[in-house]
């Protein structure tokens, strides 16, 4: 599904000052968007306004503008979590964990019990988005036992089993090493073309890999938003919040290849 | 009238809510842990109700209220469902009070506390005494026996003994939700409708 | 005819409310009955080993607490005759009659609560609820109350023990011990308050929803089952009372 915010605004109280502001972007049905800047930009903010859960939790914020997500209109925003169309999968995964279920194959399907998947349905799927994340061996651990990187893989799967036409992540490769973010680099250009994904970073790696729309926010003013080639031309302009230099250097690079393969981001993640 | 009741009760039980009424459930059933473990004799078993109460309003503390009861008796504990009109009048009251801002001082507090807990032995004397006979087996039954041993009958010795507990109880558990209140964090305090009654909501 | 959640719902209801109407002669006769049920009959059987266990600590419990209730009563309730002289005190009949009323009346409600709730997982209590219309979001809050509550105890004893650690005065005076309560319940409620709402949040947003996690659908026969037991109990105290 397309999704459109039309000069996007929030602030989480009445007195207080916008957390997001103005924001205006297009990310067309199946494109991977990355929304980057600083710490307090409005990223996550951004992210818990698509999905729902921003004017569902936050009873006193405010907020202007509209939010499209395909056909549906919403004004300001949606007022309900928008699950399993949207999904969201919150930077810290341990929240994300039920922990109703003692086993990492349960967790997985939990989503699926709650939208009713039926028993047999539910199992294939179980299997089919823990084998795309690479946690099949992980199937009967418990959950909370893992590491952050893994459990961040089991709440990615828990997400893909239910197939949501939005995919929303929220620093996806905070915890991730250089293996995993190759894997999650891997899933991301491996979903289906139905898939819209929005995601959230302070870093660069992952979005110039995976990307082909960004947003770029600085104290929730929109910076910069537009496809891979004029972003990465203007990649010098966010040098005061993003981490730029190690991709200036290897930029020329990178559009020679055109698109950049898997093993390149490997060598390019041991550089540094 | 109707309709704005329907907004309210919708306005208090959305989003964020769910969770803080569950957590405060969770709250009234677990207080007794530590009170038990420090040997501090008073019940606080209201302090999830008064925090739902102060933090969303009057309809989310009666749902906490009750529905801790309910869980109470589901957990092993069936006499608690005897208790749920003085439970009602806890989260009413206390939501009521919240709104026009009594969570802003302690003095406030410690006079909701005692109307509260007047307010709260008033409504279980007559359950306790009606079907227990003044007698629960919780430390306070020797006050009841005191009582009743100086020719006041059951009722009376009951309501005494609540009269003189309760607003103990109720002031302890006020103070608690306000110092609480006070050191939520800003964010956290803005997800929830009873914010702007408070002195942290920044307004 | 099936015999559901809402059956016993209404089984023990109706059980609950014949306690207030009965004489203690008979709501005492029907505790043998209970205990029985919750033994053999399968709509009633304890969901664990522990859970019958608990159910039977609780009738000796509320047994121990009727024979106090008649025996205060027999002591403090000076009317009718002396019965019994023990020591410096008099026990007199109409104390122990009025202690027999009030004891078989708590004995017969309490465990005909305990009954349904003994053989009733808290999910079914959440189905059952949905089903006789409850709000989604009761069943919702009911189910992560749940959630909560198998994780607050623990969080307890590891704060309590990071205080007793710190050396704060759990074991000293009233006052010192009432210091250090807020010492542990601050701390405690603020980290447990802002997770749990978050993981309220996160877990709405896997969909976690009342309704969405019910398992059973309503179901027909049940109610039935369930129409016949409060309607017939209705019916015999409406005869009783006007026989008497």
């Amino acid at each position: 599904m397309e999704i459109t915010l039309d000069r996007f605004s929030f602030h989480y109280a009445p007195s207080q000052q916008d957390v997001v502001s103005g924001i205006t972007m297009g990310i067309p049905k199946g494109s991977c968007c990355a929304v980057l800047g600083p710490t307090g930009a409005g990223k996550t903010t951004l992210l818990l306004a698509i999905s729902g859960a921003l004017a569902a939790h936050y009873s006193s914020g405010v907020g202007e503008g509209e939010i499209a997500i395909g056909p549906k209109v919403f004004r300001p925003m949606p007022d309900k979590i928008l699950f399993p169309e949207v999904g969201l999968a919150l930077q810290e995964s341990h929240l994300m964990i039920s922990g109703l279920h003692e086993t990492v194959r349960g967790e997985v399907g939990f989503s699926l019990e709650n939208i009713g998947t039926d028993t047999k349905v539910k199992e294939e799927k179980i299997v089919l988005a823990m084998e795309n994340v690479g946690i099949l061996h992980l199937a009967e651990r418990n959950p909370f036992m893992l590491s952050g990187g893994e459990l961040q893989r089991v709440v990615l799967a828990a997400l893909l089993a239910v197939q949501p036409a939005v995919l929303l992540l929220d620093e996806p490769s905070n915890s991730l090493d250089a293996e995993a973010t190759a894997m999650l680099v891997r899933i991301l250009r491996g979903l289906h073309k139905n898939t819209t994904v929005v995601f959230s970073d302070h870093q660069l790696d992952l979005a110039i890999l995976v990307a082909d729309r960004f947003l770029v926010l600085q104290d929730g003013e929109m910076v910069f938003f537009g496809e891979k080639k004029p972003f990465l031309k203007n990649l010098e302009q966010f040098k005061g919040f993003l981490p730029v230099d190690q991709w200036s250097k290897v930029i020329p690079q990178l559009s020679r290849k055109h698109a950049p393969h898997i093993r390149l981001l490997s060598r390019l993640l041991e550089i540094r | 009238m109707i309709q704005s009741v329907k907004d309210q009760i919708r306005r208090e039980m959305s989003g964020a809510a769910l969770p803080l009424i569950a957590f405060s459930m969770a709250l009234n059933l677990s207080v007794g842990q530590i009170t038990g473990a420090l040997k501090i004799p008073v019940y606080l078993d209201s302090l999830g109700t008064v925090l739902s109460a102060v933090l969303l309003g009057p309809w989310a503390a009666v749902v906490a209220g009750c529905l801790s009861n309910v869980l109470a008796a589901a957990l092993g504990n069936p006499t608690m469902m005897f208790f749920l009109p003085p439970m009602i009048a806890i989260g009413v009251f206390t939501g009521i009070v919240a709104r026009a801002g009594w969570f802003r001082k302690s003095s406030l507090c410690i006079l909701g506390g005692v109307i509260q807990g007047l307010l709260a032995a008033g409504l279980s004397a007559p359950i306790s005494a009606h079907l227990f006979a003044g007698t629960t087996m919780g430390g306070a039954d020797f006050l009841v026996v005191f009582f009743r041993s100086h020719g006041y009958s059951i009722f009376e010795s009951v309501l005494f003994q609540g009269l003189l507990m309760d607003p103990v109880d109720k002031v302890i558990t006020y103070l608690v939700v306000f110092s609480l209140t006070r050191n939520l964090p800003g964010r956290l305090v803005t997800r929830f409708p009873g914010a702007s009654h408070l002195s942290t909501s920044g307004e | 005819m099936r015999f559901g959640t809402a059956s016993k719902f209404s089984f023990s209801f109706a059980l609950a409310l014949l306690a207030f109407f009965l004489p203690w002669q008979v709501s005492l006769s029907f505790m043998p009955v209970i205990v029985l049920l919750e033994i053999f009959l399968s709509p009633f059987r304890p969901l664990s080993a522990g859970a019958h266990k608990k159910f039977l600590q609780f009738i000796g419990y509320l047994t121990f607490l009727g024979v106090l209730i008649v025996g205060m009563n027999g002591l403090l309730l000076k009317s009718g005759e002396v019965v019994l002289r023990l020591l410096w005190f008099n026990i007199y009949d109409g104390g122990i009659e009025f202690g027999l009323n009030v004891a078989s009346r708590l004995l017969l409600l309490s465990s005909a609560i305990l009954l349904f709730f003994v053989s009733t997982p808290i999910k079914m209590l959440a189905d059952f609820l949905g089903h006789i219309g409850l709000s989604k979001k009761i069943v919702t809050i009911i189910l992560l109350a749940t959630f909560y509550l198998d994780q607050l105890p623990q969080r307890i004893t590891q704060v309590f023990w990071a205080q007793e650690a710190r050396g704060a005065p759990v074991r000293s005076n009233i006052l010192q011990r009432l210091k250090s309560f807020f010492s542990i319940l601050a701390p405690l409620t603020l980290s447990s308050l802002v997770e749990s709402v978050d993981r309220g949040m996160a877990l709405q947003l896997r969909g976690f929803q009342g309704y969405a996690s019910l398992s059973q659908p309503r179901d027909l026969q049940d109610l039935k089952t369930a129409f016949l037991i409060v309607f017939s109990s209705l019916l015999a105290l409406l005869s009783y009372l006007i026989w008497k």
